[in-house]
């Protein structure tokens, strides 16, 4: 298709714009961190905002988020990649409910999905309550979606001839899985893993509804909000949350993709 | 190294049968091609034989032993594919290595296998290779080599050129024919590809629809095709409508249907009665184009009537008619370009080999 020349235009401006409405509040907030109050332009440039926080209650709660994060990411690949491998290789009875159900809690804004895990719960499993287990489960059921039709695509685009020729090679159903099929789709799978761990770190509503207290960085940022308003030490928060989980997501690409060279593109 | 043997084997896909009843023997160190138009079953029948496959009937046995519920890890066979299955995140060393090891070789042992199967591929020096790192002809030898390797007593090649280019193809197939009788390693070639079938087999099955049409040598297959399926699929073949005449030691007369003239064939493998209707095959090849007082020193000499030549490469293809019939004839030689130039509108032809088909 030929577009004529300010149409054009028009849409580079319209992409550019729409890019500046979506990084501009991560700039803001980073401009705020330095600041004295929460204004634009910034003026008054200070590190008074990081001495404002209570440490050792945000350094618990990131604590929090990053375990949440880890075990909910194990945990989304123990319960997906079983789950993505059937649905894409093997044709059963119920294949097609399951591919629906899968998406379930895409559905439901976040909030209900976690309320109604909450109210099973405490018909079913009342001495769960609050506890560390059940915040990790809710967690991982809002992520399953996510990670299934990732792990999905790549089962998809990766030819089940491996598999097979690996078979007749000599090797048991698991070992061909493991040792041909698992690296294949290794891109796939850790990119499936940064959604899950991003996902789970930044949650908050499983913590706030599930949890017996112990906030996850958005939950305590949120508290924090909800106490002071938006303050520089807000802003600071947010900033050192998003640096910590972006940059393990980073490191995690970095050293796997070593592990998988030459099937990086 | 072993016999094959697949007994009265069935295999249904739903309301469709793939294999409807298929025997087939495949002879110890023979190089087996099976030939047929896509869709006939012929990669059905080569994957139940990997067990990649669960037959719905029939029994299939690698050598003495009986594998037809045996799962694929089990049985010792080598397997090329059609797409490419060189694992991309192994070296060529590592991928032939883990199959060795699979196998339980010794641990000493596998450096040295390897680079003696590199050797036998050509592919010396190439061990630390990816596939990223190598041309489609050179990843589909490392699979080859990978098959090879720990010694399977059956080689499965499912179409393991269709993916490469012309010129390459016939370079490996003519690696495949040599590594296989410098092995000896009993080989099946699944191929819709009649020209690989007939270079590289020394035994060929022709299927069709699920069943097996005819097998024996290629040239057998070649020369005297039992049925009107193994006529046509194999090269190019005139189909005329005959009667049979009188039989004559040591062949068979036969009238051409609506016109005065008789054919002479040999005595085919089926028995024919005086009156019976055939078809009298006769390939395109197989027409030689005659100076006309010659004529008594051949066989079977007609007159035919010339409508079109058009040139295709190696020989002159030529459309013709005998009385009402049409023939196509190739007329190879430096005979053949005397015909473009001016095409002559009777030729003398020597029909010189008539196979028999049964007709009803």
């Amino acid at each position: 298709m030929k577009l004529s020349r300010p149409v054009l235009v028009t849409l580079n401006i319209a992409a550019l714009l729409l890019a500046f409405i979506l990084i501009w509040p991560v700039i803001q907030m980073m401009l705020s961190s330095f600041t004295t109050d929460i204004d634009f332009p910034p003026r008054n440039f200070t590190l008074n905002a990081f001495g404002n926080i209570v440490w050792p209650s945000y350094f618990l709660a990131i604590r929090f988020s990053l375990e949440l994060g880890l075990w909910t990411t194990l945990l989304l690949l123990a319960i997906c990649l079983p789950a993505a491998y059937v649905l894409e290789r093997r044709r059963f009875p119920g294949r097609s409910l399951l591919s629906v159900l899968i998406f379930v809690p895409t559905i439901f804004p976040g909030v209900t999905y976690v309320s109604a895990i909450g109210i099973y719960v405490a018909i079913f499993f009342p001495y769960l309550r609050g506890t560390f287990p059940i915040v990790l489960l809710g967690t991982a059921m809002g992520a399953i979606p996510l990670v299934v039709r990732a792990l999905q695509a790549s089962f998809a685009t990766t030819d089940p001839v491996y598999e097979e020729a690996a078979l007749v090679m000599g090797a048991h159903p698991l070992q061909a899985f493991v040792r041909v099929t698992l690296p294949i789709i290794g891109p796939g799978l850790i990119t499936a893993s940064m959604i899950a761990f991003t996902a789970a770190a930044m949650s908050f509503t499983p913590a706030f509804i599930l949890g017996s207290g112990q906030p996850t960085a958005a939950y305590y940022i949120y508290r924090e909000i909800g106490k002071v308003g938006f303050t520089p030490s807000v802003a600071v928060m947010v900033l050192i949350i998003q640096v910590v989980v972006l940059g393990i997501v980073q490191a995690m690409y970095f050293i796997f993709r070593r592990q998988f060279r030459g099937l990086f593109v | 190294m072993a016999v094959v043997r697949v007994e009265s084997l069935v295999k249904r896909y739903g309301a469709v049968t793939a294999l409807k009843g298929v025997d087939v023997f495949i002879p110890n160190g023979s190089l087996t091609a099976i030939l047929g138009p896509s869709g006939c079953g012929k990669t059905t029948l080569l994957r139940c034989i990997a067990g990649l496959l669960l037959p719905d009937e029939g029994r299939i046995y690698i050598g003495s032993q009986e594998v037809t519920r045996v799962e694929p890890f089990h049985r010792n066979l080598g397997m090329v594919f059609q797409r490419p299955s060189m694992f991309p995140h192994m070296t060529v060393y590592e991928n032939i290595a883990w199959g060795l090891r699979l196998r339980r070789w010794q641990k000493h042992e596998i450096p040295r296998r390897v680079r003696e199967i590199l050797e036998l591929v050509r592919l010396k020096g190439m061990e630390d290779r990816r596939y990223n790192q190598l041309s489609g002809g050179q990843a589909q030898r490392v699979v080859i080599a990978r098959a090879l390797a720990p010694k399977p007593d059956l080689l499965l090649l499912d179409e393991p050129l269709s993916a490469l280019d012309a010129k390459l193809r016939a370079e490996l197939l003519a690696e495949i024919v040599d590594i296989q009788r410098e092995t000896g390693c009993t080989t099946l070639l699944v191929t819709h590809d009649q020209s690989e079938a007939l270079t590289a087999a020394d035994n060929l099955i022709l299927m069709n629809e699920g069943e097996i049409v005819q097998q024996g040598a290629p040239l057998d297959i070649y020369r005297r095709p039992q049925s009107v399926f193994s006529a046509n699929f194999i090269g190019t073949n005139n189909m005329l409508p005959c009667t049979v005449a009188r039989l004559d030691a040591p062949g068979v007369v036969l009238k051409l249907e609506d016109a005065p003239l008789e054919l002479v064939a040999d005595l085919p493998a089926f028995p024919v009665e005086i009156g019976q209707p055939v078809w009298a095959c006769v390939r395109a090849d197989d027409i030689d184009v005659i100076p006309q007082e010659t004529a008594p020193h051949y066989r079977n000499v007609v007159k035919i009537c010339v409508e079109r030549a058009a040139l295709t490469g190696g020989f002159v293809s030529v459309e013709a008619r005998l009385e009402a019939h049409p023939l196509r004839i190739h007329v190879s030689g430096s005979a053949r370009f005397a015909l473009l130039e001016q095409s002559p509108a009777f030729l003398t032809v020597s029909l010189a080999h008539v196979t028999l088909v049964p007709r009803d």
